[in-house]
This record gives structure tokens, sequence and C-alpha cells, in this order.
């Protein structure tokens, strides 16, 4: 499994032909507590850059890119009841899982992400 | 760096069209400039973008009193606007956009007109511990935009009517709104006007942003098919209700027939399951009522035997 990063702060964990997607630690402390998640569609094709879904925190209404290309296979219905489990646990908590047809070559490991929000 | 303001003002007071241009505003949104939009709306309940309609506001007092519910994109609690209530709106690039600098125009613009205003929290402005001004926010990966209430002489009777402030307990799914004590500009100075608080934003921004150049634009200047378009979108019912309009209802109340605990499961404005709990001897009358609740539809003639249900729910919701 490789876990790569998106600059607007998405991970994708890739394992073979699919992925799993979540935000970075990073991302969730910057959006402060999740109140609400709204998950993509199941079935639904996305391009890298494109939004993927949305959270409500106590801050703002924030849009999530999609870091890989795809489709949407399986979303992870428990954040909808509970979408602090992200702010718990923002590397475990996947979103979605994407079968995967490409992957973007300016996504970074977690090194260079580090480095990264390190700015 | 801010090296543009573009500022606009609403003409109109139907909240599809505002909500429509804001929108179409947040779209243009480019580095360097900081649009400034003011905007007012007729009767609306506003509510945050993943609220339940049914369970946050008195949908059917509010329609049949020519309201409107309005669903904003932004999240947060549902908040009542009228003409006495001036909305602000803050567009700028993600690298641009500052919500404490926001927040400061904000609170000059207040303290220009006399007010001693600070921030509440992360999303209120108070005057005195009461609430005049609800902020709310959404990011893009580049487009961001802080919205916010400034409460200048709004109904309060109306805000009372029509949101739930409700002594009904609720269960929907969705973000719930939470009361606040809420003040009104007109209470500390009875002479200050919508136009007033409009000029003050638009001074302070500008004494902000000094060396920066300024649009003003009119809604004449914007593309009329796009916001019509916009406009449909947010008018739409199925946008407004959302897709999930369950929600649950529970209150106790003392009936002359004996002291119930009612249980009601809506779909929009029909009962999908009813369940009372009651010391009634009559046990077969209870079983009647749970029968006729179950399809009612309540905005619809309610047959005698359930209105006192109906009614209380009603009464104690408000």
């Amino acid at each position: 499994m490789k876990i790569l990063f998106r600059e607007s702060h998405e991970w994708a964990a890739i394992e073979g032909k699919t992925a799993k997607i979540g935000i970075s630690d990073h991302a969730q402390k910057e959006l402060g507590d999740l109140v609400f998640i709204n998950l993509p569609e199941v079935g639904a094709e996305v391009k890298a850059g494109d939004v993927l879904c949305d959270v409500e925190s106590v801050k703002a209404v924030s849009d999530l890119y999609a870091p890989v290309s795809g489709k949407v296979i399986k979303v992870n219905e428990e954040l909808e009841s509970s979408p602090e489990l992200i702010n718990q646990d923002a590397m475990g908590a996947w979103i979605c899982e994407i079968e995967v047809t490409d992957v973007p070559a300016d996504l970074m490991d977690e090194a260079a992400y580090k480095d990264f929000i390190k700015g | 760096m801010i090296n543009k303001l573009k500022i606009i003002r609403a003409e109109g007071l139907y909240p599809y069209r505002n909500q429509a241009i804001e929108k179409y505003l947040l779209g243009c949104c480019k580095k360097g400039e900081m649009t400034l939009y003011l905007w007012a709306n007729d009767k609306t309940v506003f509510i945050g973008k993943n609220q339940n309609a049914y369970s946050e506001c008195r949908l059917s007092a509010l329609t049949a009193d020519g309201g409107y519910v309005a669903r904003r994109f932004t999240g947060g609690g549902a908040v009542y606007h009228d003409k006495g209530n001036l909305n602000f709106t803050f567009i700028a690039d993600r690298t641009d956009f500052d919500i404490a600098n926001q927040f400061s125009v904000m609170t000059g613009a207040m303290r220009a007109l006399g007010f001693e205003a600070r921030l509440n929290g992360r999303n209120d402005v108070v005057i005195d511990g009461k609430k005049f001004s609800g902020n709310a926010f959404y990011k893009s990966e580049t487009a961001c935009l802080h919205h916010g209430t400034v409460l200048i002489g709004t109904d309060y009777s109306a805000i009372e009517k029509y949101l739930n402030v409700s002594r009904v307990k609720l269960n929907a799914k969705g973000v719930k709104s939470v009361k606040s004590r809420v003040g009104n500009l007109r209470d500390y100075r009875a002479d200050i006007t919508s136009e007033q608080v409009a000029d003050a934003l638009i001074s302070a921004l500008e004494s902000r942003y000094p060396h920066a150049s300024r649009e003003y634009l009119k809604e004449g200047d914007l593309p009329e098919t796009e916001i019509q378009r916009l406009t449909a979108e947010f008018a739409d019912p199925d946008y407004v209700r959302g897709d999930d309009v369950r929600y649950g209802v529970e209150f106790e109340y003392r009936y002359e027939w004996g002291v119930a605990d009612v249980r009601l499961d809506f779909n929009g404005d029909v009962i999908e399951r009813a369940k009372i709990y009651s010391d009634a001897l009559d046990t077969g009358a209870v079983e009647l009522k749970e029968r006729l609740l179950t399809g009612a539809d309540v905005t619809k003639t309610i047959d005698p035997r359930i209105k006192d249900i109906i009614e209380t729910m009603g009464a104690l919701k408000r």
C-alpha cells in the first residue's frame, strides 16, 4: 500500500487497483470539529482535482477534492452519523473507495507532504 | 494582496435571486480582488446547507403567510430574514481571504455608526451580549466566501413564529440550530437604517484598502440568463427541502383523556408512523388516534378525532 497526498490535503491509500480516500490530520485540524459530511455517490466517476464531496465544520463548509481519478465503489456510511471520526483519526477514517484509473504525478508521499505543510 | 474592490448591492428582495447573484459573484472570484455584496430578503427562513427544513422552521405557517424558505450553501443554523435585516458577503481568493480582517471591517463599520460591536465565539457579533450578526463561511480550493447578517429592525415576533424554538423534541439528521438571544441595532439607535449600515460597510472596506481600485456594479451589469438559471436552482423545491426530509417529533401533553407521550415520524408533511404512550383508560380510542395519525398530511384537512394531537404539536412547536 502506498499513501499519497494532494496539495489540498486529501490522501489516497492505493492498494492494487483501488484507493481509499480521506483527509490529512493537518486538514482536520484546520477545519475544526466536523458536524456533517455529504458523502460522494457510489458509482460516480471522478477526475483527479474534481470536487469529490463536501464537509461542514463548526468553521465552514469546505469542498474536498479527488486526489485520483476513477469510480467511487464504496463510501464509509459510518461517517454520516459520526463525522467526528475524521477529527479523531483522520488517517484511519476513510471517506470513500475509488477504483483507480489514473494517479496524477504531482501527488506527494508522506515526507514531501510533511515538508509542504511546514511551508 | 487586494488591489481591486468590487462592490454591488442587490436591487430586489427575492431571496433566490439574491442567492443566485451571490453564487455568480463567487464564481467570478479572482486573485487580488475582494467583492462586497450587500443584500436583503423579504420574509425568509434561511437554513444552513445541511439542515432539515421541516424540523428547523414552521414551513406551513411561513408559506401560508407568503414567506420563503431558502437553503444557503454555507453551514450553521437557521436564521430569519426580512427587510429589517441586511446581509453582507465578502468573496476573495483563498490566498486573500482573511476572516479576522473581514470581521474587523464589519466591526469597524459598526463602530463608525456608534455601536460597540465585538466578536463572540467564531461566528457571532454581539452588542451587550446580544447577537445582531451571525456569520458563515464557504471554502473551495480557490474561491472563499464569508457572509453574515446584520439585524437592524427585524420583526422579533416573526423570528419566534417561524423558527422552531421548540418545546417539542425533534429528531432529524442534519445540523441543529442553536437559539441565541438576538438584538436589533434599532434597539440602541432608533433612527438607524439599512442604507446607513450598507454605506458604513462600504466605507470601512474602502478605508481598509485605500489604494485598491474600485468597481461599483449594478445587477444590470451581470449576465441575466446566468443569474436566472442560478435563481431557478435556489428556488427548486427539491433543493430547498433537501433529499432527506424524514424527522421525528416527540412531546408530552396532558389531555382530557389522559397524559400522552406522542412520537411521530414525519416524511415531509406526512406522518409515516405514530405511537402514543398513554395512561388513558380507553385504549381503543388511543389506538384509533394512532391509526388516523398514520398517513395524515398535516397541511391538509385533519380528521377531528386527531385534531387535538396536531394542534398541541403546532402550539408546542411555537
